[in-house]
């Protein structure tokens, strides 16, 4: 692992940290009498010039994209290697991919706003190229795993769901299983790169991630009555957790809170159990997994060298981009302070 | 710039060390006793010297980072930056009093090969020490870097951290005087 090479970055990632805006601040946000106030008290944090370029005071959606495409072309410059973080970046282009597949796949109608414009690739350009439409002069030369050409063979793997009508579950389950496959060579893909430049803290954080879409996975099938033959084919490998360690937990309460046992999701693991039994609903649950996340990719700011502060940098970006656009869309919406306040993400700082 | 880890340039400094060594033992008959006492002199200011260099090095790279994002950090974080240069200096230290010894200065060098070696070794825990403490103690004012960088308030305890790695080195360099001084018989 070449750490040391990360020293000038983390010392500049060290000051732009203190642009992320506290819980505090956060909650002044949501406290705020309307759109306008929020926006307005937003232009004297780093997302001033975004916010003063706007069009409309609804436009706060492309203002904040800017921004975050923005902290990752940054970051991106900074870094001695810069595929740690389009690896990271990576996961927009795989989540275009769902949206590509799915309408490719199953017919499902494509909603623009579906696409994330975050990514590595422009998902218009993605999907010309995916479906081999651009000049060969135009493509990218794929190198042997590069992120293209681990986009294009997942792509081709999901045709094996064009003729999949998913049984009793219907197109939802054909959807999951279409998501689980494509996070699966997303995860494999992001862990080999890490591999590849020896960042084995950053392999820890992604089996964590992977631990806690499988938590969420079983928690969501148990709801939706999928039997375990069914979860084996969506739980994702990689993970802390054996996949097929938690195929054969799955239906037991006491066998699936045995494996998360000693993990950083014990608690959590314990309250969904309980919360799928009693049939009551997991939002609350889900902003809960979102924060133990938080608080595990946190230990990457008491990293003084390497690239996991740039890595917790780019999430904490993504997560507090999130915040915002909960506490703008619920001041457009005139949602209340309180419940804005209750759905913010835990922030990195 | 300065790549790797301190795991590499430690091997990197041993390495040297022992090819040195290696080729004192195989040609020591050959070259003689005031060679095998200058290659010791020379190990102690390039090993202590090349961990100083490469620790200097990344505490710079971090310190121009904060800098560019932030230029009114620059006083403090240039004596943390300075901290593992000492290293070097103890080497060269060590280095000038094996020369001073040997009767360099007065111009008749007329070392035994028992003699030589004895240089040799005496050189060597003020080498190895100083490699090992630049390239750690870098660590710890990277680290101490964050302090500044996050609360300049409390730069003092910043600049205390590194400054306890220091004590090695120290201690490295006291052994190679007091050996060089009193244990070689010239």
């Amino acid at each position: 692992m070449d750490e040391y090479s990360w020293a000038s970055a983390v010392g500049r990632i060290r000051i732009l940290e203190k642009r992320f805006l506290s819980r505090a601040e956060l909650e002044q946000l949501a406290a705020s009498a309307s759109l306008e106030s929020a926006l307005a008290a937003l232009r004297d944090t780093t997302y001033g010039p975004y916010i003063a370029k706007m069009r409309g005071i609804e436009s706060y959606d492309d203002a904040l994209r800017e921004s975050l495409a923005a902290e990752y072309d940054l970051i991106s410059r900074m870094a001695p290697e810069p595929m740690v973080i389009a690896a990271f970046r990576g996961r927009h282009d795989f989540h275009n991919l769902k949206v590509i597949a799915k309408n490719q796949r199953m017919g499902m109608p494509v909603q623009e706003e579906a696409f994330s414009l975050i990514g590595n690739f422009d998902p218009g350009q993605l999907k010309l190229w995916l479906q081999g439409g651009l000049a060969a002069s135009e493509e990218k030369r794929p190198r042997k795993d590069d992120e293209l050409s681990v986009l294009r063979e997942t792509y081709e793997a999901t045709a094996e769901f064009e003729q999949d009508d998913g049984g009793d579950y219907g197109p939802a389950l054909v959807a999951l299983r279409m998501d689980a496959l494509i996070d699966r060579a997303y995860y494999a893909w992001f862990v080999r790169v890490m591999k590849r430049h020896g960042y084995d803290s950053l392999i820890t954080y992604a089996e964590h991630e992977v631990d806690l879409i499988n938590l969420r996975m079983s928690l969501r099938g148990r709801k939706q009555g999928l039997d375990a033959k069914i979860m084996a084919s969506v739980f994702l490998p990689g993970g802390t957790i054996a996949a097929l360690d938690l195929t054969e937990a799955y239906s037991r309460d006491e066998a699936l809170k045995e494996l998360f046992k000693s993990s950083p999701f014990e608690s959590l693991a314990i309250q969904g159990i309980k919360l799928t039994a009693e049939r009551a609903s997991l939002t609350s649950w889900e902003k809960a997994c979102d924060d133990a996340l938080m608080n595990v990719i946190k230990r990457a700011r008491l990293s003084p060298m390497g690239p996991e502060p740039a890595y917790g940098y780019v999430y904490g970006r993504e997560i507090e981009t999130r915040n915002l656009r909960v506490i703008l869309s619920g001041k457009l919406s005139q949602v209340s302070a309180r419940e804005i306040s209750e759905r913010l993400r835990e922030p990195y700082v | 710039m300065f790549g790797g880890s301190a795991g590499a340039w430690i091997a990197m400094g041993v390495l040297v060390t022992g090819l040195v060594g290696a080729v004192g033992a195989f040609f020591g008959e050959a070259l003689g006793g005031n060679a095998l006492a200058l290659m010791g002199a020379g190990v102690a200011v390039f090993v202590a010297g090349l961990g100083s260099s490469v620790a200097v090095g990344i505490a710079g790279e971090k310190a121009a980072g904060i800098t560019s994002e932030d230029p009114d950090k620059f006083g403090r974080l240039l004596l943390l930056q300075a901290l593992p240069g000492t290293q070097g200096i103890y080497g060269f230290l060590v280095g000038f009093l094996a020369i001073f010894r040997m009767g360099a200065f007065s111009g008749g060098m007329s070392l035994t090969l028992e003699q030589g070696w004895q240089f040799f070794f005496a050189c060597l825990p003020a080498a190895l020490s100083c490699l090992i403490s630049a390239l750690y103690q870098a660590r710890v004012s990277v680290a101490a870097m964050d302090i500044v960088a996050k609360h300049p308030e409390e730069s003092g305890k910043a600049l205390i951290m590194p400054a306890m790695v220091e004590t090695y080195a120290v201690l490295g360099l006291l052994a190679s005087v007091l050996l060089i001084m009193f244990a070689v018989r010239v």
